[in-house]
């Protein structure tokens, strides 16, 4: 009876892999019948000269993955993600015929798609992936060479905003000397974390700027102990922490964007959890095991314990709560705190002053910012895809005609945008909005159009910035004028601005994943994080580190450690 | 509560009392919360100030919703397939459960057939495989992908095949001394006196179809072709700034309106809070009826 259960068990089994086979199969055809397509398209394709803004003579398709935003409500009637007024614009100019293969919200469910689509080889003719997406794919053979078409096709603004970033974007779509996909370019500003602190209450208090980590202590303290929001209890929060599931820090996969958690501190100690260094003879070396990272970590404990830091880190749902509902008084986040959590602060309190400092400074005085990587999506063609090109000119397009667009409707909806601008957009924006302000110079004297929103900032600052222009408090700025006028204008004025001082740049020798860690690093990361929160939390004690450092070397961080150098070499 | 109770049995059958009203409020208060929520000024919500009284009271994200003509899309093909869900459902698994109760002397195939069934239930192909046999069969983008695949819940099959199991032998006898045949005995016979499982499996069916989102979002291409939850995960799925671009950050604000959330949510269960009353009274009797019989 038994065998007879064992032998009907092993015949569905041939069932379902006779299926697998099958479609593996299918798999291995599909390739081979468009390189005889590809071959005849590059005939004619020679015949014409190479026009980055060439229109097809004859309509041409390309399909692709879209991430939506489903809280937009921008587009006019009629118009839906796959047909509005971008890919009219790239239909009228260049001929190519854009259609939405699938749609996901952007963020998880986006990724979840791509991942569906890369495992089950079912891909539209272009997408924009992550990293890890880009490799997985270069892997499995699935995308077009773009070497030559890149070399070929892209505009000479283009290839400047590429040339801005030395060479890292190049290197990060870059395997075995072919170049797969075309990198976003962001702006540097996205990687350092300032500190913002709300200057109302350091007023009130009689305080100035925390300088030093100890000034940062004596302020914290203040804003704990000597109820500053005036509402006569204890409530209220030194240093606010990240929320549950964010980061204490950046690291080389996600270097940017790290709303809330504690970089600055940590390089107050020149420590660099997270990101790849280089020691003093060259070779790479892990930021998070070395005994600047012990120092820094027993600060934060310190602080923790004497109530500095937000009881609650790591564990909020929300890390904007404190923060909007007016309760606390620092915290070390990017320069575009304007678009959010800032505006429904001031909606809570108008009063609420928060301003942004490049502090504290490590013992030299010098502030170190760790660097975000300057690529973080791609653009990639599906290998076989008859007119690779076209996705080269589509962003040619979308470079020369972005600041013409009308932007009531998101430029998101551009077929296949990445951003691209020059990395210094938000720094030189600033101080040309200042500028304008003082009137030493005028708006004519900006007319680089790879400054692409500059134009309209010019026109539109003083809708929200009042007399004395060059004071930057709340009391200042007129936020009800236009919303998202000053979500801009603030994160500019305020944010922005003390990036044009002179600070330490710390890159991450690699911000990309090698063999080993594929399989490792989850783990490794786990270690890490979890170590780190119990340190900082007091329920470990500080010398745990030491007991880290040598795990993490044993559980596959020396060999990782090693191909970062081959890698680099 | 019996009537001659004695003073220790009223303290226990108090304490109970408590005991449930306690468990009922807990179970209440997400409810409560979402709808104080729903009706609160949107600072107030991202603030975390509001608990169980709406702060700032106001209707604007209800009289949102009644604008946005893809939530109502969404919600119509919601029901949509809970109803052909529900109805394909029942239809195949009642008639699968049928001769799944026979003995295998009446039904030579039955144990291979039960084996087959149990074997699903234990492993799966995983979500690629799934998802291209839904491509290669052309349900993609449709509303039968989320019908017809998971089709037949195995576990509701086994208890109706339970329940059937457990009716006893002598009216089916009866009816085939009557003359009936398999089809007859199955729909004048077995149904009716089955309708305690009948209804708490329509139930699992309906709450499952409504609630489900996943496949909604993997089975379709875009936003015309979700279902209502997926249309609301999609708006409430924690978004990752590490790879944020410039015009994310504008519409970050919009995007943790908490506010316009709870509205939404809460008006996708209200269905589901309709239903049960309905079902409740069969729910109860449900599956233990099964069980104790003889």
């Amino acid at each position: 009876m038994i065998k007879k259960k064992i032998s009907i068990a092993m015949a569905l089994m041939l069932v379902v892999l006779s299926a697998c086979s099958q479609s593996e199969g299918n798999k291995v055809n599909t390739p081979s019948s468009s390189t005889e397509e590809e071959t005849t398209h590059q005939t004619d394709e020679s015949e014409q000269p190479s026009d980055p803004f060439g229109k097809y003579s004859e309509t041409i398709t390309l399909t692709y993955g879209k991430a939506v935003d489903p809280s937009d409500k921008s587009l006019p009637a009629g118009d839906t993600p796959e047909k509005n007024q971008y890919s009219r614009h790239i239909l009228d100019n260049l001929n190519v015929d854009t259609k939405v293969i699938w749609q996901a919200a952007s963020g998880t469910n986006y990724d979840q798609k791509v991942n569906l689509a890369i495992s089950s080889s079912d891909l539209p003719d272009a997408l924009v992936v992550k990293d890890t997406q880009l490799r997985k794919m270069v892997k499995s053979g699935q995308l077009e060479d773009l070497t030559d078409i890149f070399d070929k096709y892209a505009s000479p603004a283009m290839k400047n905003f590429m040339a801005k970033t030395n060479g890292q974007s190049d290197k990060s779509v870059t395997f075995d000397g072919k170049m797969y996909a075309i990198p976003s370019i962001q702006v540097q500003s996205d990687g350092v974390h300032e500190m913002w602190i709300r200057k109302d209450w350091l007023d009130k208090l009689g305080l100035t700027p925390p300088k030093t980590i100890e000034e940062l202590e004596k302020v914290a303290a203040a804003f704990v102990e000597q109820d500053p929001d005036g509402n006569g209890k204890k409530d209220t929060i030194g240093i606010a922490g990240q929320q549950n599931g964010g980061r204490l820090y950046t690291n080389f996969l996600e270097s940017t964007n790290n709303t809330f958690g504690l970089d600055p501190i940590f390089g107050a100690f020149k420590s660099y959890p997270g990101f790849w260094l280089e020691n003093e003879s060259g070779d790479p070396v892990y930021g998070s095991i070395l005994p600047e990272t012990k120092e820094a970590l027993g600060k934060l404990r310190d602080l923790y314990a004497k109530g500095l830091i937000d009881k609650e880190i790591g564990i909020r749902k929300s890390a904007y709560e404190p923060v909007t509902g007016g309760k606390a008084g620092i915290f070390f986040a990017p320069w575009w705190m304007g678009y959010g959590p800032l505006p429904d602060a001031i909606k809570n309190d108008p009063s609420a002053n928060w301003q942004a400092y490049l502090l504290p400074l490590d013992a030299d005085g010098q502030f170190n910012s760790r660097m975000g990587a300057p690529s973080t999506s791609f653009v990639v063609v599906r290998k076989g895809y008859e007119h690779p090109e076209a996705v080269i000119k589509m962003l040619n397009l979308l470079v020369r005609d972005e600041a013409k667009f009308d932007i009531s409707v998101p430029v998101g909806y551009y077929p296949l945008r990445v951003p691209m601008s020059y990395t210094d957009e938000s720094e030189y924006s600033a101080k040309a909005l200042k500028e304008v302000l003082a009137g030493t110079k005028k708006p004519e004297d900006f007319t680089d159009p790879g400054y692409k929103l500059l134009a309209a900032d010019i026109q539109n600052v003083k809708k929200v910035k009042k007399e004395p222009y060059d004071n930057m408090d709340i009391q200042h700025w007129d936020p009800q004028a236009d919303t998202g006028t000053w979500s801009r204008i603030y994160s500019l004025l305020v944010g922005s601005s003390p990036l044009e001082q002179n600070y330490n740049k710390v890159y991450s020798v690699l911000y990309s994943q090698t063999k080993t860690m594929e399989s490792r690093w989850s783990n490794l990361k786990k270690l890490e994080d979890e170590t780190f929160m119990k340190i900082i939390m007091g329920a470990a004690p500080l010398d745990q580190f030491d007991k880290f450092v040598s795990d993490w070397k044993k559980q596959g961080g020396d060999k990782i450690t090693e191909e970062v150098k081959a890698y680099n070499q | 509560m019996t009537k001659d109770a004695t003073i220790q049995t009223r303290l226990f059958d108090w304490t109970l009392v408590i005991v449930l009203l306690l468990i009922s409020f807990l179970c209440l208060l997400p409810l409560w919360y979402t709808l104080a929520v729903s009706l609160s000024e949107k600072s107030a919500a991202s603030a975390g100030q509001v608990w169980l009284w709406p702060v700032g009271f106001n209707w604007n994200s209800y009289k949102q919703i009644m604008n946005d003509s893809s939530f109502f899309h969404s919600f119509w093909i919601s029901i949509q397939r809970v109803v052909l869900g529900a109805s394909i459902t029942m239809i195949i698994t009642t008639m699968m459960a049928y001769p799944l109760s026979r003995s295998a002397r009446d039904f030579r195939l039955r144990n291979a057939l039960m084996w087959i069934l149990v074997f699903t239930l234990l492993f799966n192909g995983g979500l690629i495989p799934w998802y291209m046999t839904i491509k290669a069969l052309g349900l993609y983008n449709t509303i039968w992908a989320l019908v017809l695949g998971g089709g037949v819940p195995v576990f509701n099959v086994i208890l109706i095949v339970n329940y059937f199991r457990n009716l006893p032998k002598e009216l089916d006898e009866a009816a085939l001394v009557d003359g009936a045949g398999p089809w007859r005995m199955l729909f004048t016979l077995y149904v009716p006196l089955a309708v305690p499982v009948l209804a708490t499996v329509t139930l699992f069916t309906i709450v499952y179809h409504w609630n489900e989102f996943f496949h909604g979002l993997v089975l379709t291409s875009g936003e015309e072709h979700y279902p209502l939850q997926t249309y609301i995960q999609q708006l409430v799925v924690v978004i990752d700034t590490a790879n944020m671009t410039e015009d994310q950050y504008k519409r970050l604000n919009e995007l943790s309106n908490q506010t316009l959330n709870a509205a939404k949510i809460f008006i996708a269960m209200i269905p589901v809070l309709l239903v049960y009353p309905f079902l409740q009274r069969f729910f109860i009797h449900g599956i233990t009826l099964g069980s104790v019989k003889e």
